[in-house]
């Protein structure tokens, strides 16, 4: 049970707070609410970009990591395709530093065209290095087009191209950041040794000066049902061949997703997954074989990927995984393997509530996902997953009309 | 007290750096053959983890992939349980099995709830007294390993650190040995039965527990581990290091980027410099306002990262400094690394960064030594040392103390770019 204030500064920006007395760390995460879902098509990869020019110095603060290190402190980001999350620790007794830091880059950014310009570089060359430098690392840049039609969910967080990162120009730093980089889109949590009053005070003298801003209408396209099996074959220097299979699933908060999440963890989470015990260590036909969903906010794919044994075609393997596919739906799932992969997943979450940063990151997450509250019902969300519904996700998510297939073969010219 | 006015935007807050950092040294037991149980207790929590530490790390070995396929194959079967009973056993009680290597050491490590520890404890045991190594298992088991080779076969980064390895410790060394594609086919379980047999023994073993601890765990752990037969003394193993600095080039033809590393053999963590290094590896590389990340990346955009480390072992310490960076500007990359080197040994580190970096380090202890879990985990670095946590509270005062002066004396003796090794591996080749 994480407990937990929150509380809204009149510009909108939402606090949550968490007391753990165990640590002299304190974490704190900040959630803008924008990813790689809200770029333009012909501009993708901006966010992302966008999440590397937040540390180019802030309008009073030239160096963002700077006095961060000089407090002791460690930070990093992300983005994804549904926001941009940055997240640092700092020992407790400099939190305000961080409160100082954060207030000041949500205030306004510095825009500096060198800063600009040394970053498209850098974001050039993450992009080389696990995409484009790296065995099967364009995989994911070939599956998601094919999966996705019309929802931006079709490009990654990197971007489709390096030229779309080139591309991008101070003006159109300016405008996103007025856009979405606002008190009223963001959320920050906070977890540690700290009290809600202290924290309240701090948030009103750092961050309550900041003007909110415009609402944010979004019209993302939502992806129109799959009637056909999608397939594509590739050819690269790779050392094997290799199988993605993905199906369009349900969003994050759909009251399915805990089910799907549990027949992708029975699938191919673990050495006694259904999958990885069949074709891995009985059958030998994959060298390396698993199942995951990607959890995104809008629907999102479950995926099985595996590499195929060398020696065997690529074409029984896949006939292998298909049988074996349907071998799972055909057969009610055991009571016992309902209850492995449910405590799976509760050691998975105690493991994880360990840290304060985890805990802050999740409630900002769940927050942004709507309701802090989930926080605490996800255990029991997993725990009332019944056989019948396992079943009942499988069926409707694991088919061929719905299916994506990415064969990935290695060219052995 | 936090003010209310309206802030002052330019001055940073007041940050204070004086950590009292609660280091736990842990309770020792000694089980009746020998096998060392250390405790680290927290029972205000549900999660429990076992790391088991074995003296049986590549060094030790006979044959090339002798010791990562023996502690890896420790969960495809033993006398008990077969490889399917152990997995779902495991996986039915939620708990995650970690087997690894590296060149000193084996580990398992056991991550579950509380009270699935008695259900896990009699598989281990088996794994640890009865693995069987049975053939068919063992073909599987080697040629997925042989894949995952020849995948990272395929990146420069790894091409790299295979070359590098050999050449900083020698090739013909026990810290240089660097497998290839034969090696996969050349070894037999009779290798992995003759290696399992003479290094996953009690007097070789360790164990360390934290998390919730009761007195009922540890007489379990008593009687599943205490009694295993010591049949043999501990293992031990010599190193001999031959190092030559040398610009090394591999091509990889097509490559967008090159993978590039460079260092030498530096001082055992023994060593009377060996703290005031890490302050000076810091300032180079060891953090993300390092001095290679401000110029190579924030300033050049040549890489997407820069790092420097140093890797200390029980016989032999390594210092490295490795990037990928744009084919193009490979040799512009080395020349700033170089001119970072030289930088260090002709200029005195000025006050105000010398302060970030003890600042920052000070803050990365507390962070890393935060709750049991965490100090269990860097407990297991002083196994080689005397076993006691102090040994956290000596380097922290050793940092704090050391001046601009001696860390250039420490670049002058440890950081010339000509006793460097440099390994390319790209597309295009530097002199």
């Amino acid at each position: 049970m994480i407990q937990y204030d929150s509380f809204t500064l009149d510009n909108g920006l939402r606090f949550l707070v968490h007391h753990d007395r165990s640590t002299p760390i304190v974490a704190m995460n900040i959630l803008y609410q924008v990813g790689a879902k809200d770029e333009h098509p012909d501009k993708t990869g901006f966010a992302h970009l966008f999440e590397h020019l937040m540390f180019g110095g802030s309008v009073n603060i030239p160096r963002y990591d700077e006095p961060l290190q000089q407090a002791g402190g460690e930070n990093n980001a992300f983005t994804n395709s549904d926001y941009t999350n940055y997240y640092l620790t700092v020992p407790k007794q400099n939190l305000e530093t961080a409160f100082w830091l954060e207030s000041d880059r949500m205030l306004d950014l510095a825009f500096s065209p060198k800063s600009l310009e040394t970053q498209r570089n850098v974001v050039i060359e993450e992009f080389r290095q696990n995409y484009l430098n790296q065995p099967y690392g364009d995989a994911w840049l070939l599956l998601k087009p094919l999966a996705y039609k019309q929802h931006p969910y079709q490009w990654n967080t990197i971007g489709k191209e390096t030229a779309h990162i080139e591309n991008a120009t101070l003006e159109d730093v300016k405008d996103f950041y007025s856009k979405y980089y606002n008190p009223n889109n963001a959320i920050v949590a906070i977890a540690g040794d700290v009290q809600t009053g202290d924290i309240k005070k701090l948030a009103e003298k750092w961050f309550g000066s900041i003007k909110s801003g415009p609402d944010i209408l979004r019209t993302i396209p939502s992806e129109p049902k799959q009637t056909e099996a999608r397939k594509l074959e590739v050819k690269r220097k790779v050392s094997a061949d290799s199988i993605y299979l993905a199906w369009h699933s349900c969003g994050r908060t759909h009251p399915d997703y805990e089910a799907v999440d549990l027949v992708s963890d029975l699938l191919g989470s673990g050495q006694s997954s259904v999958l990885f015990k069949e074709l891995v260590l009985e059958k030998a036909l994959f060298a390396e074989l698993s199942a995951f969903v990607t959890g995104d906010i809008d629907p999102g794919l479950l995926v099985v990927t595996g590499k195929v044994t060398d020696g065997i075609h690529h074409a029984q393997a896949l006939d292998a995984l298909t049988k074996t596919l349907n071998q799972f739906k055909e057969r009610p799932v055991s009571e016992q393997s309902l209850r492995k992969v449910k405590n799976r997943v509760i050691t998975g979450q105690v493991f994880g509530d360990i840290s304060v940063l985890s805990k802050a990151m999740k409630l900002a997450y769940y927050t942004y996902l709507g309701d802090t509250a989930l926080i605490n019902e996800q255990t029991n969300r997993y725990r009332s997953v019944s056989a019948g519904q396992i079943k009942q996700v499988a069926d409707s998510v694991i088919n061929e009309s719905n299916s994506n297939t990415l064969i990935y073969l290695k060219d052995n010219d | 007290m936090i003010s209310n006015k309206t802030p002052n935007r330019l001055i940073a807050p007041d940050v204070d750096n004086q950590h009292k950092i609660a280091l736990i040294e842990p309770e020792k037991i000694v089980l009746k053959n020998g096998t060392q149980l250390f405790l680290f207790p927290d029972n205000s929590r549900e999660a429990m983890r076992m790391d088991m530490v074995f003296d049986a790390g590549s060094a030790f070995q006979d044959k090339k992939l002798a010791a990562s396929t023996t502690i890896g194959m420790l969960r495809e079967g033993s006398k008990k349980f077969t490889a399917g009973a152990l997995n779902m056993r495991i996986d039915y009680h939620g708990a995650y099995l970690d087997l690894q290597n590296t060149k000193d050491h084996g580990y398992l490590t056991l991550y579950c709830l509380e009270k699935s520890l008695p259900a896990l404890l009699p598989l281990i045991q088996d794994m640890l007294t009865q693995a069987v190594f049975k053939e068919r298992n063992f073909k599987i088991y080697n040629k997925r390993q042989m894949q995952e080779f020849q995948l990272s076969s395929q990146k420069a980064k790894h091409l790299a650190n295979r070359l590098y390895t050999a050449n900083l410790y020698g090739a013909e060394s026990v810290y240089g040995q660097i497998a290839c594609e034969s090696d996969f086919d050349a070894l037999t379980t009779t290798d992995l039965k003759a290696f399992y047999g003479k290094h996953f023994q009690p007097a070789n073993t360790k164990i360390i527990l934290s998390g919730p601890i009761s007195q009922k765990t540890i007489h379990q752990i008593e009687s599943w581990f205490g009694d295993i037969e010591n049949t043999l003394l501990p293992t031990d193993f010599v190193q001999n290091t031959l190092f030559q600095p040398k610009l090394l080039f591999k091509k990889k033809s097509g490559a967008l980027q090159s993978a590039i590393m460079m260092g030498k053999p530096v001082m055992l963590r023994t060593h009377k410099d060996y703290f005031g290094f890490l302050v000076l590896n810091t300032i180079l590389g060891g953090y993300f306002g390092s001095r290679l990340m401000a110029n190579i990346r924030e300033d050049k955009g040549y890489t997407y990262g820069i790092h420097s480390m140093v890797s200390p072992m029980r016989k032999a310490s390594g210092f490295t400094i490795a990037s990928e960076v744009g084919t193009d500007v490979t040799k512009a990359a080395l020349d700033e690394i170089k001119l970072e080197l030289l930088r260090l040994i002709e200029n005195p580190v000025k006050d105000e960064e010398l302060r970030l970096v003890k600042n920052y380090l000070n803050g990365t202890y507390l962070r890393s030594l935060d709750g049991a879990y965490s100090q269990a985990d860097k407990f297991r670095i002083t196994l080689d040392l005397d076993g006691r946590m102090d040994y956290y509270a000596r380097s922290l005062d050793a940092i704090n103390a050391i001046g601009a002066t001696e860390l250039r004396d420490l670049a002058e003796r440890y950081l010339n770019p000509d006793e460097m090794l440099t390994v390319v591996v790209g597309d295009k080749e530097v002199e």
